[in-house]
């Protein structure tokens, strides 16, 4: 039980090196699967026996490692991890389901993924600062070769762009760790990187000023919150399917989880301070890049920037200190980790066969790929936050949780999310309808479309199933999230 | 008395280089490798010799003494130079220029340097100090009908002369001031020891090529023979840091210390990051990264506290060891015919070289310090350092500094992994030596950066 947590972190890393050894196509593909799913079953353990009326973390497993720095390896859960950890494990079953026709390099391809999952799980897991500073920047490496060899056109481009700018907000990250443990060390004597430690200690509200700032950087960047978020819609147009899934799904939750888990216990006070800030920078998160969506034409730039759209709901109810509110930002991470991979996933379909992200290019697909259509508008409905599917529960959280603090901010930002219903319909439209303007030539193509394969399906079905299951029946996992707002918000 | 038993590593590498002197007398060139392998074994055994060095200890005079921190120096810079002359010797033999001086030369310079670590005496520290230069401008000039090497070892020559010079005088004014050659604690300030003060800081600036005194890095750099300019990137430094933390504690008191070693180091920073965009040649490029890694390290003299230069003695062990895996994997590259260091050089180079490529990649993303390298390390200890003495803006600096600089490495890396080659070459053949030093300070800098305990509780004042 108690090596379970770390054995589903590191057994895709143990997976990665046996790929990249023996190098068989078939032996790639399939462990890789095997792998993802054993680690969906654990998560999925861990998830079923979190116990939520318990504070604190669970599945806790604590070893020295650097005595003389104060770092230990240290993991364990809370209610937000979980639920992410299981979004997360789920979210790469999915991506491997989905590569599983991967021809190009596919032993690197399949290495690369699992190294990326580790990275991923342990940055939800990590309790010690040197840890997940290790597991956050863990992730670059394989994502950057992910986006720059199995690109489209403007890889290189996209790959470095996504480099520099995330490696510009984590070593900023990475000083704000070092500011807090030093300031620790020099007010109790005591060299530590644990991030229990540091949650029993107040700061100074000058200090907490200056460090909420350096690790917001580091946050702001992943999240993407504007005006650092373009590096995302460059590098979603450019990743493979798979790779924008992950990036989407897990990628953007390290920056909002990093939020909650540290911004806001660690600087209370600092975070009350910084509301206005971070309240206009979400406002315009929501309302600019929803405008910024809807003029879009290319369908994976048009959901990138629904994405940062959604991000911004999940900052502004992480930081209206409400109960409600905080559990729908959680809800929304979980929630559109599923949808926007949904989203993906249709998008690069349509590319799988025809070739085009253009909306120029495409139009009457429904008649034609009937499966796709169905799939696309459930997983577009469950974006943007209709009732019965996960969205619309996070929405609705964050919501009342902000109207009760900040009335206004809430209207504000409530009247922006109907924008992501105007831009995903207006998407959907250009794409599955429209038949009209369709040349012969096109239609003559669009007879011959195969339609969703098998491995497609049931990437699909598993997605959707969670999100219906997170939309007709939140009980539990609000629950559970609730565990982790309870201690953040102090009650 | 002379205390011999403190020598015995020193002594161990001047009778190495002596024997292989009178060997090489017997020898022709086609005892080249055999030679060259055999002088590998020298700081070998020196490091063993190292283990039966009772410390502390203070012989002749006083002017040479034995420290914890002085072996761990030396075990460091010996483990460096055997790398460096195992990994060497197929690099000439393709050049078709194997001198077989080059054996006792390198052990020359490592027992300068060796010397340096030890010293407590301006005048034993410029003759150490001079014994390690002149060997380097000749490693730097021997490569048969190679014009740039030959400009590059006298350009090296003539500014390293000026940092001789300078240190000389630096040494004179010292004496002026102190009354003595021996380092202490002088608490008076005045003129004469300001002037001492800067100009041994210029010369020892200027051989660990910090800004402005950087000129001679890029064109010896690049001109060298590559294994050489491994060597002249990693010992000389290593060495030189682990005296600039000696000197510190005689130095730092004066209220210009502080300014000095900014300034120095703020531009070395910055200059060589911006410079290194500009740069077409791959080895050029890693002489900008070697100064702006010169401007990092003197973040960590800046002030004397403990925890700084600790963590500024680990950040510059593990980036020796990653800058001599690059420069080997650049020589084992050079072996191909046409091969330039230009950047389209490296072009497709993974699909060729996947594992030089894969080495070079670690290699380049620890030194922008990616975890779990082993850098990433020496960069967090230098930001705690930094905090720890209250000096957050250079720790903004340095993270401004160091974000700029991971473009240039990724551009590097971009042409061997994302792009593709146009020219063909003959494949490199990796030679036996070559394979173990990368592959040696590949594991290195991985296990440093996992577990840097190893390296880190082994530094202690």
């Amino acid at each position: 039980m108690e090596g379970l947590l770390s054995l589903a972190i590191f057994l895709p890393l143990a997976g990665a090196v046996a790929v990249a050894i023996i190098r068989q196509e078939k032996f790639s593909k399939l462990l890789s699967l095997a792998i993802s799913v054993v680690v969906f079953l654990i998560t999925l353990y861990l998830f079923l026996n979190f116990d939520w009326n318990r504070s604190g973390f669970q599945f806790v497993s604590k070893y020295d490692w650097v005595p003389s720095l104060g770092i230990s390896y240290h993991v364990g859960l809370d209610g937000m991890a979980v639920s992410l950890l299981l979004m997360t494990a789920l979210i790469f079953v999915v991506a491997f389901l989905w590569s599983l026709k991967v021809e190009d390099r596919p032993n690197l391809y399949f290495a690369l993924f699992l190294a990326l999952e580790t990275a991923c799980l342990g940055v939800f897991s990590a309790l010690d600062f040197f840890l997940f500073y290790l597991f956050w920047e863990g992730m670059l490496i394989p994502m950057y070769f992910i986006i720059g060899l199995w690109g489209h056109d403007r890889k290189v481009y996209a790959a470095n762009k996504f480099f520099v700018y995330t490696f510009f907000g984590s070593i900023f990250l990475l000083l704000g760790i070092a500011s807090l443990v030093v300031y620790a060390y020099l007010m109790t004597g005591k060299l530590s990187f644990d991030y229990a430690f540091h949650l029993g200690f107040s700061y100074p509200m000058l200090f907490q000023l200056v460090v909420f700032l350096l690790f917001g950087l580091g946050f702001a960047v992943k999240v993407p919150m504007w005006p650092v978020h373009t590096w995302l819609p460059d590098a979603h147009v450019e990743a493979p399917t798979a790779g924008s899934v992950v990036l989407a799904a897990v990628l953007l939750k390290m920056g909002t989880f990093g939020f909650v888990r540290y911004s806001l216990p660690l600087f209370p006070e600092a975070s009350k301070y910084y509301i206005p800030l971070i309240f206009f920078l979400s406002l315009v998160a929501i309302i600019y890049t929803a405008m910024m969506a809807i003029a879009q034409t290319h369908i994976k730039r048009l959901i990138a920037y629904s994405s940062i759209s959604h991000m911004g709901v999940v900052t502004l109810g992480t930081f209206a200190f409400d109960l409600n509110a905080l559990n729908g930002a959680i809800y929304m991470m979980v929630a559109h980790g599923l949808s926007s991979a949904a989203l993906f996933m249709s998008a690069g379909f349509i590319y799988d066969r025809i070739h085009s992200y253009h909306m120029d290019d495409l139009g009457g697909l429904a008649r034609y790929v009937p499966k796709l259509a169905v799939m696309f508008m459930l997983s577009g409905l469950a974006g943007i936050g209709f009732p019965g599917l996960a969205g619309f529960v996070a929405e609705f959280l964050v919501f009342l949780g902000t109207y009760k603090n900040f009335p206004l901010w809430a209207f504000i930002a409530g009247s922006g999310v109907v924008l992501s219903a105007a831009y995903f319909l207006y998407m959907y439209k250009r794409v599955m309808f429209e038949e009209e303007t369709l040349s012969e030539y096109r239609l003559e193509k669009w007879r011959h479309l195969k339609d969703l394969e098998l491995h497609h399906m049931l990437s699909f079905i598993l997605i959707i199933v969670s999100a219906f299951l997170l939309g007709l029946y939140p009980y539990p996992f609000v629950k559970i999230m609730e565990q982790t707002s309870k201690y953040v918000l102090g009650g | 008395m002379v205390n011999w038993n403190a020598l015995l590593p020193e002594l161990v590498l001047s009778l190495g280089a002596l024997t292989l002197f009178i060997l090489e007398l017997f020898s022709s060139r086609r005892h080249f490798r055999l030679l060259v392998l055999l002088s590998a074994f020298v700081p070998l055994l020196a490091f063993l010799s190292l283990l039966f060095v009772e410390y502390p200890a203070r012989t002749f005079f006083n002017t040479f003494e034995v420290n914890g921190l002085s072996l761990l120096a030396k075990a460091l810079l010996y483990l460096l130079t055997s790398l460096v002359l195992f990994s060497l010797y197929d690099y000439y033999e393709a050049k078709g220029s194997p001198y077989t001086e080059l054996s006792y030369l390198s052990l020359l310079s490592t027992l300068g340097l060796s010397i340096l670590l030890s010293s407590t005496n301006l005048i034993s520290l410029f003759l150490a100090l001079e014994l390690s230069s002149i060997g380097m401008y000749v490693l730097v000039s021997v490569l048969k009908e190679d014009y740039p090497s030959k400009e590059a070892g006298f350009k090296y020559l003539i500014i390293g002369s000026a940092g001789t010079g300078m240190f000389a005088l630096g040494s004179a004014f010292y004496y002026a001031s102190v009354g003595s050659f021996y380092l202490k604690e002088y608490r008076d300030e005045n003129t004469l020891f300001s002037l001492a003060l800067f100009l041994i800081l210029s010369a020892l600036a200027l051989k660990v090529s910090a800004v402005p005194y950087h000129f001679w890095t890029p064109d010896a750099y690049e001109g060298a023979p590559t294994p050489i300019t491994g060597y002249l990137a990693t010992a000389p430094k290593l060495a030189l840091y682990f005296l600039l933390v000696n000197l510190i504690n005689y130095f730092s008191h004066a209220k210009q210390w502080f300014i000095l070693v900014s300034v120095l180091s703020i531009l070395s920073m910055f200059y060589a990051n911006f410079t290194a965009y500009a740069q077409r040649s791959v080895k050029r490029l890693l002489a900008y990264s070697s100064i702006a890694h010169a401007g990092y390290f003197l973040l960590g003299l800046t002030v004397a506290k403990p925890e700084l230069q600790k963590a500024l003695l680990f950040y510059v062990s593990v980036y020796s060891l990653a800058t001599l895996g690059s420069f080997v994997v650049l020589s084992a590259l050079e072996k191909r015919e046409g091969f330039t260091h230009h950047i389209l050089d490296y072009r497709g180079l993974f699909k060729e070289h996947p594992v030089l490529s894969v080495s070079l990649a670690l290699f380049f993303f620890a030194l922008i310090g990616i975890p779990p390298m082993a850098l990433f390390v020496g960069k967090l200890t230098l930001f705690m350092g930094l905090v720890n003495a209250t000096l957050l803006p250079l720790a903004l600096a340095f993270a401004v500094a160091s974000l700029i600089s991971a473009g240039y490495y990724l551009r590097v890396l971009v042409a061997v992994f994302l792009e593709e080659g146009e020219r063909k070459y003959t494949p490199a053949k990796v030679s036996g030596g070559e394979a173990f030093t990368v592959l040696l300070c590949s594991l290195l800098v991985l296990l440093l950066g996992l577990f840097p305990n190893l390296l880190y509780d082994l530094i202690k004042f």
